[in-house]
């Protein structure tokens, strides 16, 4: 516990502030509320990792500050701030003009991410001249100096390659190309690294930490994979039906989670400790986003529940430095 | 089908097409008379010196034919590119506005499929007077329609595939997002709609021409020969036999065609061609 992260920056040093953002799809079964008053910021150049189990609302988080909640869905409350400007209130251009920007974000399995009927050197010039302001004729040899940047081997080869040509550690390298063509402030990306072999995750890791250093950039990693998160993100936030239950410094969180279910992802958490033979698996599944209890919305799992959990819905709260838990129950008497 | 039998099919059908256009472009070159000019023999049979015969008033049947060939290509392509000009544009930006935009498309398109495209013709015409530029202008404005269905039921499946996402997540404008990643996905779509529309659009070219309201004398047109030869057809059989097999055969090509073009490009289309036909006459 002695070795802390680094302390959180200052509020006005925030590059991206989010604020009890509340994101629904109307459905059959009601409507469904996929995030729940999601609270974070982020400051420049800094990495915040964004982690929880499928369906937790991670890419809804990603796509709701973008602005590209698929319809009928609908960010209904909350803010978002980038940069001092608040982001929901932006019209369509404004907003267009902001992604790639100000904000790129970049997804899991890349070659699903590129036009399939195009060269990718062509796409990454495109993307050059649309939002990087790159002069028409310098686009393709601008274009492959970013694929060299991004440690593409043989760059003005690959830019002749179609999509399915490349391999997803490729692919991935020139998802990166494309999401830095705009000189972005903020680069979020959802599960980059995840799907690929683990070399390559970690060659991936390594690339945008380059590259986020270099520009100064921040980034939103958003992942399952902890290992993954404790590598890259300064600070983590962990996502739980749709909102953030445990937000702090990485080693803060990891090293002394307080909330159960950071606890429980810990222990989920495959490792090659011989001591412990069987994973911990959470039973129980969490609250479908169309019935949202108006309690703690791990109650139903939480192996440390008690009466008042039941009774009323926790609010934020304060654990250590920079760290803050929304759950009811003291902090484990046992853990830290 | 066995599948090589449709290709012939669709082989044949392209030769026609490329023949027809040959004839209709080189026509001044390979017409051995003036079509317009009146020979001193009428109603000749076909033989060594008219090889197809004259009309009434004299003038050479094969001349005709060839001249006629440019009128019904013409009409009948131009009216396509009209059609499909509309139909693209319109299906792009219902499929990707959605909601009241998509709406009001979709319903105009539904309004406009109930009025009978050749009673809708005869309107205009009737109003503004018969000329082939009135016909290809109507049957291109009526026309759009089914590609304006095609188009967007595309962008409805391509607009949330994850390389649009994608490209949106880093800025791309809509608009170019729109002519140079979407409807580059549609061309095969569109060719094919637009092949299977010509079929129907020649014919409803003749039909006019037929009725007097489409291209008009001196003039040559297939149509306008079938209506000539209504009064003599019984003794001069090559006057209306000529231009209804050339009629006939320049529309089924242009169908064979699109039908190969089809299950060339775009085999989940198979039941556009039913729809295509069944949306005129």
């Amino acid at each position: 516990m002695n070795a802390l992260a680094p302390m959180p920056s200052t509020p006005s040093l925030a590059l991206l502030e989010v604020e009890g953002l509340r994101t629904e799809f109307p459905s059959a079964e009601g409507i469904a509320r996929v995030l729940d008053g999601v609270t974070f910021t982020l400051a420049r150049a800094d990495t915040l990792g964004l982690v929880g189990e499928s369906g937790s609302g991670k890419t809804m988080t990603a796509l709701s500050i973008l602005g590209l909640v698929p319809p009928p869905g609908k960010v209904t409350s909350g803010a978002v701030r980038f940069e001092g400007t608040e982001l929901l209130k932006l019209g369509p251009e404004a907003l267009r003009r902001v992604r790639g920007r100000r904000i790129a974000l970049i997804f899991q399995e890349p070659n699903g991410t590129f036009d399939p009927v195009m060269q990718v050197g062509a796409q990454v010039a495109e993307l050059l001249r649309e939002v990087g302001d790159v002069e028409t004729r310098a686009a393709d040899r601008e274009a492959v100096d970013l694929l060299r940047k991004v440690h593409l081997p043989d760059p003005s080869r690959v830019a002749r390659l179609y999509p399915h040509q490349l391999s997803g550690g490729m692919g991935q390298r020139v998802a990166v190309a494309m999401a830095l063509a705009g000189r972005p402030k903020l680069l979020i990306a959802d599960e980059a690294a995840s799907g690929l072999d683990l070399t390559i995750q970690a060659q991936i890791r390594e690339l945008l930490s380059e590259v986020q250093s270099e520009r100064r950039m921040a980034m939103l990693w958003i992942s399952h994979d902890l290992g993954s998160v404790a590598q890259v993100a300064s600070r983590v936030a962990v996502m739980y039906a749709g909102r953030i239950v445990e937000t702090g410094p990485t080693r803060r969180v990891f090293g002394a989670p307080h909330h159960p279910y950071t606890r429980a992802l810990l222990r989920a958490r495959p490792t090659l400790d011989r001591r412990r033979r069987s994973l911990e698996a959470l039973a129980g599944a969490a609250p479908l986003p169309t019935r949202l209890p108006a309690h703690c919305p791990f109650y139903d799992r939480c192996p440390a529940r008690e009466e008042r959990c039941r009774q009323e819905d926790p609010i934020e709260r304060s654990v250590g430095p920079a760290h803050k838990v929304r759950c009811l129950v003291d902090p484990s008497s046992g853990a830290s | 089908m066995p599948s090589s039998l449709g290709r012939r099919a669709a082989q044949v059908g392209g030769a026609i097409v490329v023949l027809a256009w040959a004839a209709a472009v080189c026509a001044p070159l390979l017409s051995p008379y003036d079509p317009a000019a009146f020979e001193r023999m009428q109603l000749a049979p076909p033989g060594r010196t008219h090889w197809l015969g004259t009309d009434e008033i004299g003038r050479d049947v094969l001349s005709r034919l060839l001249f006629g060939a440019r009128s019904s290509l013409l009409v009948g392509w131009l009216a396509v590119v009209i059609a499909i000009s509309i139909g693209t544009v319109v299906g792009l930006v219902a499929g990707w506005g959605g909601g009241v935009v998509d709406a009001v498309a979709m319903r105009s398109v539904d309004l406009l499929l109930a009025f009978p495209r050749l009673f809708l013709a005869l309107l205009v015409i009737a109003f503004w007077g018969p000329s082939a530029w009135l016909v290809t202008v109507v049957l291109g404005l009526t026309g759009w329609m089914t590609t304006a269905r095609l188009v967007r039921a595309q962008v409805l499946a391509l607009r949330d595939r994850e390389f649009i996402v994608a490209a949106r997540a880093v800025g791309m404008p809509v608009r170019r997002l729109l002519w140079r990643h979407l409807l580059p996905q549609c061309t095969g779509t569109i060719v094919v709609a637009a092949t299977l529309m010509l079929g129907n659009t020649i014919l409803a070219e003749s039909a006019l021409s037929f009725l007097g309201l489409g291209v008009q004398v001196p003039d040559a047109s297939w149509g306008g020969m079938l209506n000539e030869a209504r009064g003599v057809w019984r003794s001069a059989w090559w006057l209306a036999l000529f231009p209804g097999v050339l009629i006939t055969c320049t529309v089924i090509a242009h169908n064979l065609l699109g039908d190969g073009l089809r299950d060339w490009l775009d085999p989940r289309m198979s039941r556009i061609e039913s729809a295509e036909r069944g949306n005129s006459e």
